[in-house]
């Protein structure tokens, strides 16, 4: 036997960061399959090949960052962040797109920062919102539902579309979102347009609701495993059906209504995959209620009276900004102090 | 159903408390010895009374308690003391403290114990007597004295006692085991503890996974008003802090105890303790431990006696080593590994638990934190432990106390739940000792500095005072004189500015020795490329140190002149001379520390700069002798100038004279051993061209000591010549006051030669050392050693009965005390400087031996290069001292010539002749940084650049010869003005 | 007045001028009197950083003349006592660029008090008067004592002592000042928190 000096405890929870990690991954799988069955071939392509340079380019960095890339790899922090990616990215984009992604979610976002914990913004969508300002075109054609389509898309069209030269995916394939149909409707009224039901059909709508749903699955049986806590996901949801409702209720005609912010576009997705990620979340409790408040605001201002259709990605960057700041004044009261101390100055 | 209150976090760990509750208690079988700690608790620890020896009985107090915080320590078998001192405690540092060892004799024999008869009527004073002098302490784990606690009382109003029974750490079964087994114990100590703290309620707090003991306790507690309280089991919910919390739903305030908010918390062990000592009387001499973990075959509750070896309980219990992972005293959260098997069983080990690798697999390694916020979760303190840890781990303490560090309780809930297996508790552990460690030492700073403070305070007073002294007496002497005759005021102020210039002259002085002491250690570290570069800086903080210095003997000398000069202005071309005497000397001693510095840079130099560094070494050779020439020149005009107006001056020259030459006799045979010890050295190298420069150099060496040898025949020669009119002066004139300085002088040369016959036989055991060893070199080195010291020894021996023959002649004068106070003074820091200098020489030759037995050759050679650097100075400073003694001794004899009132003149004199001398040494510098340059251009080799540099050294010399000229036409028309 | 203004502007704008400037000399003369601020707390404040060994290894001769010194200027690396920590507050408190410290590095950190071996003590006083802070007791021809808990550790009393019985020891690491080191970080290995084995047999005798 040896004699060890290792303090105490001396017993673990067997749930280390690998495995976190993991279930996560695990419970992206519902929502992949979803956006599969009605959106093609796309989405697993975007990911694996996310996941492919992805991983790549994070043991190239770690290299020559002169870390061994081993353990990090290990850990799937850098997979998970390339299949949330993948899934974001629009079905069918081309493949340099899915790389220029992964390279500025890995190399940049996170590892030029001081790798995994020390990134102050979620990779992938700081990757994402690159993309979008970069890249708008390919970065708003989302594919026709299949369906839509007289045939669905094949594979084989999948793949050439993927890595084929045509810069970008065959019209007849893609069209706008939701989201981005609402907010271009121009002069009508929201009921007028919803009437165009030729251009918006319900099958889309369903489309979108369904892929939004099985992604929420994945996301309770995360807090269910208790990789998270409640608090972002209900505050985030929450301001977000408050702000719509109210303003849905006010001027329906105007206004989309809280079906449509909560069950289209990347609401759902964001609210248990994106904002959670607790790198760059605030810490404590209480914190991330004000986190995911923040989230709720900005996507319903970004989305109402901003120029992008829709603005999960910019809202999570923008409230990884105010992380440290909501942290700084939001400190748990400790046991046995009388109140909670604000900030890290001294009291005196 | 009363209400429970929750705290935030915690943990639900697999509890694996199955395996040690299937039997029974038993009583572990009696330990062969036992070994106690006088240290089992919190506080100071306990006093030994008992010796080596003694025989015990159980049950014997044999160590006291020491202070209000301590608790006493009983025997815990039968048997003999056979040891007090340090033994292995079990303590996660795994180091020893002190404890008693008790052989057993197998006996078991026990003390009279005394029960308090009648609890019940007994007063409060009894029971808390009866519990403080069984040495009962916090079972739990903290240790904390019980009797102490059971006291809070009297300092607070104190409304509900809680019994502890939580025992939330998986796997521990001892409060358990003994709850089921001792109920009414357990009770009848609740009881007492009512007694003394006497709340309203009395709450035993427990959790619910021990259907059996709750079962126990309820019909153990039915008729008194006692509550078991059952709470959900959840991790660490045992803290006393969440107890409370969980029971009451009051916090113990941060930095506070459960007292402030009025309630006493003890475990349940303790309270059967307390139980046992007052109706049984008997001491705490042994307690309940679990034995468990997969490793051990018996996993149980066992009674066992204080002091037990572990290793006797692991035999008892079927310990598997091979099977184990760790040794773990306490539970899996919190408890520590151990680090042998030796250590004994202390009042607070609850569990000995010994873990298989399935069970306790190795942690992961510590990977970055992922701010998962998991731990926060978790802690029942309510922190934010993963602030904490980026702090710890930056070393931020502060910012890690204003997140409230010290109100973790270290309990591992978050480390347990930590992901990324991050040891986040000795993280907080590190950064609470360092905080702990940082306000010690600035306490200990602030004490420092108020000593400091204290200390410069009292010498300045001290210094106050005795200027005071020194000017009332003065001011006595001068109207004395002024009411006998007119003459002149003395002059303290100018000596006050004086020595003030010359406190500032050393203070500077110490920085440039520094930075020349750190210019030789970079030069001796630095490769070739940059040793030149080196050298030159060396050089410049050379020049600095001998500038000042020059400066320094300046002041100081025209400082001891100033007082001279004010009654007597007979003195002055005396004290000139002397000072620039000093300054040749010091030129000299400078100039030889280059001369050999370049030996050395030669031994140590390879073949190519060989060439370059002989140069150097002979123009520093031909530097040192012209400085002795001009020594010499100058000595003789102080040895004939004076000799005609007071003979004792001249004498005083003389010698002066004659120790400067025997020095430099001393010196030049110190650089021929030297050599040859090099020459030896290239001669085992087989470097033919090297053992040729040895040879030479050993004869040039030799040269310069036969020279040094006819001067120092010279000097005796005039000395012999010239002692008897002093003598006679001497002799004329009547002193008894100057005695007892004398008799100082001379202790002080006592216990130098004392000293240098500690050397010998220090040198002489060094010798046999080195004989037993049988290595002939270093014999030979010890013998030279020992002759050198030898030859010290005599010289101080020499100088002591020089000493004791100047004291059996009388002095003259006794109307001079303040100038011989302030000489006093001067020659005390002398003698320090010597001593010191002494001191510097057995330290380099002891670093010399050391060199020597680790065999590096070059080592030994840089050693003994400072060996002799450090004999030069202790000469220097000898020489000085020398030189103060005898001014001290011509002193009076100059001030009691008659005084004429030409003080301006003379003082105008005094300070064209400082100018004189400033003017020379700048000129001389200047000389100096020519020549230097010279060298370094000669080494280029550019022709042009050269012939330019030479001229330049030539106008220097010119310069330097007129100032030289000038200084000494001023100090011949100071002499002959007398 | 006023016309011979209006007709010199030049002349206006050098009175406007002196005016003004006469009216602000007077302000910070006034400031510089009513806000005058007693002593020189900068040179508190740096006295209080550093460690008070008043070792003099710094060059000066205690530790408030290095304080003073370095408020005029002096490199704040002197102070191998104090160590990287200090130098670090002082280049904190003073915005000035850390910088490596000016010594032996093996030496740096190691806290050291001084122990005289007391049969070789001649009682000669002199460490007494060597001490800054009074650490060491003795008289004359009596054996003196270091008083641990005072002694900074400053080296002072080493050097005059004429018999060399003074030792600077480090200070002894005991259960009472023994703590937790830092953890080693991301992907230490455990073996290195290993520090000794014990074979079976010597666990047990061999016997289970």
């Amino acid at each position: 036997m040896a004699f060890i000096r290792v303090s105490s405890p001396h017993l673990h929870r067997p749930l280390s960061t690998r495995k976190v990690m993991q279930t996560v991954i695990l419970a992206t799988l519902p929502g992949l399959a979803t956006l599969t069955w009605l959106f093609g071939w796309g989405s697993i392509i975007n990911v694996l090949v996310a996941s492919a340079s992805g991983l790549l380019f994070e043991a190239i960095i770690l290299k020559m960052r002169r870390r061994n890339p081993l353990p990090a790899l290990k850990d799937n922090s850098a997979l998970l962040t390339c299949v949330l990616l993948g899934i974001a990215l629009p079905p069918l984009a081309p493949w340099w797109l899915v790389v220029t992604g992964t390279f500025v979610a890995i190399v940049i976002a996170k590892q030029l920062y001081g790798g995994l914990g020390n990134n102050p913004f979620n990779p992938a969508m700081a990757a994402y919102a690159l993309l979008l300002i970069s890249f708008p075109v390919e970065m708003t054609q989302w594919v026709t539902p299949a369906s839509l389509l007289d045939n669905g898309i094949s594979l084989g069209q999948s793949i050439t579309a993927v890595f084929g030269s045509a810069v970008n995916v065959p019209d007849a394939f893609t069209m706008a979102t939701p989201l981005d149909g609402f907010k271009h409707k121009g002069m009508l009224m929201a009921d007028e347009y919803w009437r165009q039901s030729n251009f918006l059909p319900e099958k889309i709508w369903q489309a979108w609701a369904t892929a939004s749903i099985a992604f929420m699955l994945g996301g309770l049986y995360l807090l269910w495993k208790r990789i998270f806590t409640w608090h972002i996901p209900v505050a985030m949801l929450g301001t977000l059906t408050v702000l719509s409702l109210l303003f849905y209720g006010a001027d329906a005609s105007n206004y989309a209504s809280p079906y449509v912010h909560l069950l289209s576009g990347a609401t759902l997705f964001g609210a248990f995959f994106i904002a959670t990620d607790p790198v760059t979340a605030a810490t404590s409790n209480k914190g991330k209620i004000w986190f995911g408040i923040g989230i709720g605001v900005l996507i319903y201002v970004i989305r109402t009276w901003g120029s992008y259709p829709d603005a999960v990605a910019f809202s999570v960057l923008l409230m990884n900004f105010a992380a440290p700041f909501i942290d700084y004044y939001t400190q748990p009261r400790s046991f046995g102090h009388n109140k909670a101390r604000k900030g890290i100055k001294n009291e005196k | 159903m009363r209400t429970l209150w929750d705290f935030h976090g915690g943990i639900h760990p697999q509890e694996n408390k199955q395996q040690s509750v299937q039997q029974p208690i038993t009583k572990a079988p009696l330990p062969s010895k036992v070994v106690l700690p006088l240290q089992q608790h919190i506080g100071a620890p306990a006093e030994p009374l008992v010796n080596i020896g003694d025989s015990v009985k159980t049950g014997q107090l044999i160590a006291r308690a020491d202070g209000f915080i301590s608790a006493n320590i009983h025997a815990s078998i039968s048997g003999t003391i056979t040891a007090i001192g340090e033994h292995p405690i079990p303590h996660a540092s795994g180091m020893d403290d002190l404890c008693i060892t008790i052989e057993s004799d197998g006996k078991d024999e026990w003390t009279m114990l005394e029960p308090v008869s009648d609890w019940q009527n007994a007063d409060v004073d009894t029971l808390l007597q009866a519990i403080s002098k069984a040495g009962i302490v916090g079972m739990g784990g903290a240790g904390f004295p019980t009797a102490v606690k059971a006291r809070t009382r009297e300092r607070h109003a104190i409304d509900t006692l809680v019994i502890n029974a939580a025992e939330c750490e998986p796997y521990i079964t001892a409060d358990d085991m003994a709850m089921r087994t001792y109920p009414q114990q357990l009770v009848l100590g609740a009881q007492i503890l009512c007694k003394l703290v006497d709340p309203s309620s009395c709450l035993i707090g427990i959790e619910d996974n021990k259907p059996e003991a709750i079962k126990a306790l309820q019909t153990a507690t039915q008729g008194t008003h006692i509550d078991v309280v059952v709470i959900p089991t959840k991790y660490p919910s045992g803290g006393e802090k969440q107890l409370i919390q969980i029971l009451t739903g009051r916090e113990v305030p941060s930095g506070g105890l459960p007292a402030d908010i009025g309630v006493v918390c003890q475990n349940v062990g303790t309270a059967i303790a307390i139980a046992k000592a007052v109706t049984l009387g008997e001491p705490l001499i042994s307690r309940i431990t679990t034995l468990t973990g997969n490793a051990m075959t018996r996993r149980q509750n066992v009674e066992v006696r204080l002091g037990t070896p572990i290793r006797e309980l692991l035999e008892y219990a079927g310990f598997n080593a091979d099977r184990a992972s760790r040794l773990i005293m306490g539970g899996p959260m919190m408890g520590f590994t151990l680090t042998s098997d030796q250590l004994p069983v202390v009042k607070t080990t609850n569990c000995l638990l010994a873990p298989t690798h399935q069970e306790f697999p190795d942690p992961e390694p510590e990977s970055p934190c992922i701010r998962c916020g998991m731990c926060e979760q978790a802690c029942p303190a309510d922190l934010l432990p993963q602030q904490l840890h980026w702090f710890a781990k930056a070393e931020e303490f502060e910012k890690a106390q204003l997140f409230n560090l010290f109100d973790c309780i270290e309990c591992g809930a978050c480390a347990y739940v930590c992901p990324s297996s991050i040891p986040l508790v000795q993280y907080y552990r590190f950064a609470k000792t360092e905080i702990r460690n940082e306000q010690e030492e600035a306490k200990k700073a602030e004490r420092a500095k108020i000593r400091f403070e204290q200390r410069q305070a009292r010498l300045e007073r001290e210094e106050a005072e005795k200027i005071a002294a020194r000017n009332a007496r003065m001011a006595a002497a001068a109207a004395k004189t002024s009411a006998t005759a007119s003459t002149s005021a003395p002059a303290p102020a100018a000596n006050g500015l004086d020595e003030a210039a010359a406190k500032k002259l050393k203070i500077q002085r110490a920085a440039a020795s520094v930075a020349l002491k750190k210019a030789e250690k970079a030069l001796a570290e630095a490769t070739d490329d940059n040793r030149s570069k080196l050298e030159a800086d060396l050089k410049a903080a050379q020049d600095k140190v001998t500038t000042i210095d020059a400066q320094l003997s300046g002041s100081t000398s025209s400082g001891s002149s100033v007082p001279a000069t004010a009654p007597a202005q007979a003195s002055n071309p005396n004290g000139l001379d002397e000072a620039a005497l000093k300054k040749l000397k010091i030129q000299r001693a400078a100039a030889s520390v280059a001369l050999k510095k370049a030996e050395k840079a030669l031994a140590e130099a390879s073949d190519e700069d060989k060439a370059k560094l002989e140069t150097d070494l002979k123009a520093a050779q031909e530097k040192v002798s012209d400085i002795e020439k001009q020594l010499g020149i100058a000595s003789a005009p102080t040895a004939s100038a004076p000799a005609q107006a007071a003979p004792a001056a001249a004498n005083e020259a003389q010698a002066k004279a004659l120790k400067q030459a025997k020095i430099a006799v001393a010196a030049s045979k110190a650089a021929i051993k030297k050599a040859e010890k090099a020459l030896i050295h290239a001669q085992r190298d087989n470097d033919p061209d090297e053992v040729a420069a040895k040879e030479a150099a050993i004869l040039t060496a030799k040269a310069n000591a036969v020279k040094a040898e006819e001067k120092l025949k010279t000097l005796e020669e005039h000395a012999k010549a010239a002692p008897p009119p002093s003598s006679q002066a001497q002799t004329a004139s009547a002193a008894q006051s100057d005695s007892a300085d004398q008799e100082k002088a001379l202790k002080q040369a006592k216990i130098a030669a004392a000293a240098s016959k500690a050397a010998i036989r220090k040198a002489e055991k060094a010798l046999t050392a080195a004989q037993e060893s049988g290595d002939a070199e270093q014999v030979a080195a010890c013998e030279t050693k020992l002759t050198t010291v030898k030859e010290k020894a005599q010289q101080a021996a020499d100088k002591l009965a020089a000493l004791q023959n100047a004291t059996m002649q009388p002095k003259a004068d006794a109307a001079t005390t303040d100038a011989v106070a302030d000489q006093e003074k001067a020659l005390k820091q002398a003698k320090i400087a010597a001593a010191a200098s002494k001191a510097a020489i057995r330290k380099a030759e002891k670093a010399l031996t050391a060199a020597q037995e680790s065999g590096d050759a070059e080592q030994v050679a840089a050693c003994e290069a400072k060996l002799t650097t450090t004999k030069e100075k202790a000469q220097q400073a000898a020489d000085k001292l020398a030189t103060l003694q005898n001014t001290a001794s011509t002193e009076p004899n100059t001030k009691a010539q008659p005084s004429t009132p030409t003080d301006s003149a003379a003082d105008a004199q005094a300070k064209a002749l400082k100018q004189a001398k400033i003017i020379a040494a700048a000129t001389k510098t200047a000389l100096k940084k020519a020549e230097k340059t010279l060298a370094e251009t000669e080494a280029s080799g550019d022709a042009q650049a050269i012939s330019d540099q030479q001229a330049v050294v030539e106008r220097c010399k010119t310069k330097y010869s007129d100032a030289a000229q000038k200084l000494e036409q001023l100090t011949q028309s100071a002499g002959s003005e007398v | 007045m006023t016309e011979l203004l209006s007709q010199h502007p030049v002349l206006a704008a050098v009175i406007g001028l002196l005016t003004l400037a006469a009216l602000f000399g007077a302000m910070l003369g006034y400031a510089s009197i009513r806000f005058k601020v007693e002593g020189n707390p900068i040179v508190d404040q740096i006295d209080s950083l550093l460690p008070q060994t008043q070792c003099g290894q710094c060059g000066h001769p205690g530790c408030h003349p290095y304080a003073e010194a370095i408020a005029n200027g002096e490199d704040i690396n002197k102070c191998p006592p104090g160590g990287e920590s200090t130098m670090e507050a002082l280049a904190d408190l003073l915005g000035r660029d850390p910088m490596p410290l000016d010594a032996d590095p093996d030496t740096i950190g190691v806290k050291k008090v001084a122990y005289i071996r007391e049969d070789e003590c001649i009682g000669c006083t002199k460490c007494i008067m060597a001490c800054p802070v009074d650490a060491i007791v003795g008289a004359t021809k009596l054996m003196h004592t270091v008083i641990e808990s005072e002694c900074t550790g400053c080296d002072l009393c080493v050097e005059p002592c004429p018999v060399d019985c003074i030792d600077m020891l480090p200070v002894e690491t005991t259960v009472k000042n023994w703590g937790w080191n830092r953890p080693q970080g991301p992907n230490a290995r455990f073996e290195d928190q290993i520090f000794a084995t014990s074979s079976s047999s010597s666990v047990t005798g061999g016997t289970i």
